[in-house]
């Protein structure tokens, strides 16, 4: 009636008999207010901007995601028709010779993602069920925002901690020439990844119904029991999404990885190589970008780099929304 | 109270003070038996510490935020409350079924087992054993014997109850408390359940948080009027229902608030 979102239709009302009589049901208070319509309308206007605003802001969200996966595709392609493939395959990257092997690069931020992937999902893991099932309420109530405290660390910070703590305690722990590693990185961003695994592995824990722990309990488990053969299953889909979530947390690491990683870009082949100095994806655009020349062959390379970047980040958020996507719908099952 | 001989004395509570440490208090001073293949019904509006009671027994409890516990429970003259006591052991000896059937995300045949896997038992033939007799037992065997290997879930929802109910006896309890086991189902499944108890009294000792005033009156031996954490009136059913000596209990059974 009245309260249609109509601009037109609103403006014409004042000068329109109410035919129905509708509604003057509707609002009875002001029935024999001559202007009742007007804050009506001016409502009704309101809500229409808001409406426009808050689509117009929206949409632009979309668009500027797919104009930074333009911008991306436009500066980037163009280092596949300019370098041949078997350069951009290769294993060395040595821009000024016009070396632009991806490998070294690709292998050195797998390595260290995956590594630090491997440190942060028992660590996480084994917090969380200790502060959802272990620690007693206080320490929950403390634990709790300490972990949230870690995930606002700057990753400079950590990145500093690492040069100045970590490495060099590395360095005469291990005997070995740097503590600028691979290793250093992989412990570093799995303490970065840890209070996104920890927190999201406790909500999981969370929702685990009570009474399968009393089921577990009324049959004669114990504590370990009730954690190992009721929270872990029943919580396994969570900790994959922890897992993945992690894991696009490390990859896109840029600060920490290049402060402590030493930059090198050589291809790991032996376990003990994860001693060794590496090189990201991430790193090597932060270092480089800034001192090449715009449109360059080594510009558009680096740009490739980021697009690498882009579609791995990509999969990795699809896999975990797949995951999130059928823990949902099997929730929604169990419920009805 | 009535005249005729007490049968044998299963469970001997005395003087029980349990508060949660929200300050609000559950039980006050209970003191009353459970009887040996009787059915013990405990009754009354929610929130009167019924549920607490059952979960004090085998200490269930001790998870939650209990501030205070005063008196004993006697299991065969042994006082469960005591710190050293084996709550697991405890905890097989009085099995428990809830008022929303839990099956576990496995099979029929896993679900029954299950208690008995935890205990560390292989041997497959006294698991096949098991799984026939429990299930014979609550009365699902009829029903669910040619799939067992079938997810428990695939059940309706009395037979979900009848198969905890089953998981519960694989365990060969002393004791089966169940708290509200009905409350979810139809009549038909209800009283399926209730009949199951009636055989399973011959075995086992039972005690049963109804989930309404007539299935109280329909199966109880022995009944106990609970109201905000008081134990109000215990006596023989029969005698309960047709000429209880509180004028809260004749209100409550009567209809007259609850």
């Amino acid at each position: 009636m009245g309260l249609e979102v109509n601009p037109v239709d609103q403006e014409e009302k004042p000068d329109r008999p109410d035919p129905t009589g509708l509604d003057r049901v509707g609002a009875p208070m002001g029935d024999d207010h001559p202007d009742r319509d007007s804050p009506k309308q001016r409502v009704s206007l309101f809500e229409v901007l808001m409406e426009r605003a808050i689509q117009v802001t929206g949409i632009s969200t979309m668009l500027l995601v797919a104009l930074i996966f333009l911008f991306l595709l436009w500066e980037g392609v163009p280092a596949f028709f300019e370098v041949p493939l078997s350069n951009l395959a290769g294993a060395r990257w040595y821009p000024i010779e016009g070396l632009y092997g991806l490998l070294p690069l690709i292998a050195g931020s797998l390595l260290i993602t995956i590594g630090a992937a491997l440190l942060a999902l028992p660590l996480g893991v084994a917090t969380a069920i200790f502060i959802a099932e272990i620690a007693p309420s206080w320490g929950r109530e403390i634990l709790k925002p300490i972990v949230e405290i870690l995930a606002g660390i700057p990753s400079v910070v950590i990145g500093f901690v690492g040069i100045l703590v970590v490495a060099p305690l590395f360095r005469t722990g291990l005997n070995i020439p740097t503590g600028l590693t691979a290793f250093t990185g992989m412990v570093l961003l799995a303490w970065m990844a840890l209070p996104t695994v920890v927190s999201v592995v406790e909500d999981v824990l969370d929702t685990v119904p009570k009474t399968y722990r009393d089921a577990g309990l009324a049959l004669g488990m114990t504590r370990w029991q009730t954690i190992s053969r009721i929270l872990v299953p029943a919580g396994k889909s969570g900790i994959l999404t922890a897992l993945m979530l992690g894991v696009g947390r490390a990859i896109g690491e840029t600060m920490t990885v290049m402060m402590v990683t030493g930059n090198a870009p050589s291809i790991p082949v032996s376990p003990l190589d994860i001693f060794a100095s590496v090189r990201t994806m991430t790193a090597t655009i932060a270092a480089e970008m800034g001192e090449v020349a715009q449109g360059s062959t080594h510009y558009h390379v680096l740009f490739a780099v980021g697009l690498t970047l882009f579609v791995i980040t990509f999969v990795v958020n699809l896999a975990a929304a797949s995951i999130v996507f059928r823990r949902t719908r099997r929730a929604e099952r169990m419920l009805s | 109270m009535s005249e005729n001989p007490r049968p044998d004395v299963k469970i001997r509570i005395e003087h029980l003070n349990v508060r949660y440490s929200d300050g609000t208090e559950s039980l006050h001073d209970i003191s009353m038996d459970i009887y040996t293949h009787q059915i013990n019904v405990l009754f009354g509006p929610s929130g009167g510490g019924k549920s607490t009671l059952l979960r004090m027994l085998n200490r269930l409890n001790d998870l939650a935020d209990v501030s205070e516990q005063e008196g004993r429970i006697l299991l065969d003259g042994e006082n469960v409350l005591a710190r050293d006591y084996d709550v697991l052991q405890l905890r097989r000896r009085l099995g428990i079924v809830f008022a929303r059937p839990v099956p576990l995300p496995m099979s029929i045949y896993e679900n029954v087992i299950y208690g008995l896997r935890l205990a560390g038992v292989r041997d497959k033939q006294q698991l096949d054993a098991t799984v026939e007799r429990a299930l014979k037992q609550g009365a699902l065997w009829d029903e669910v014997s040619d799939r067992l290997s079938d997810s428990a879930y695939d059940l309706s929802g009395g037979q979900q109850q009848r198969l905890c109910v089953a998981r519960s006896l694989a365990l060969q309890p002393e004791v089966i408390m169940l708290d509200e086991p009905t409350s979810g189902l139809d009549p038909i499944s209800t009283f399926k359940v209730e009949q199951t108890l009636q055989q399973l009294k011959r075995d086992y000792t039972i005690v049963i948080v109804p989930h309404s005033v007539q299935q109280a009156a329909r199966i109880a031996d022995w009944a106990a009027f609970f109201l905000q954490g008081d134990l109000i009136e215990w006596d023989e059913g029969r005698q309960l229902f047709t000429d209880p000596q509180d004028q809260r209990t004749e209100d409550y059974i009567t209809g007259r608030f609850g």
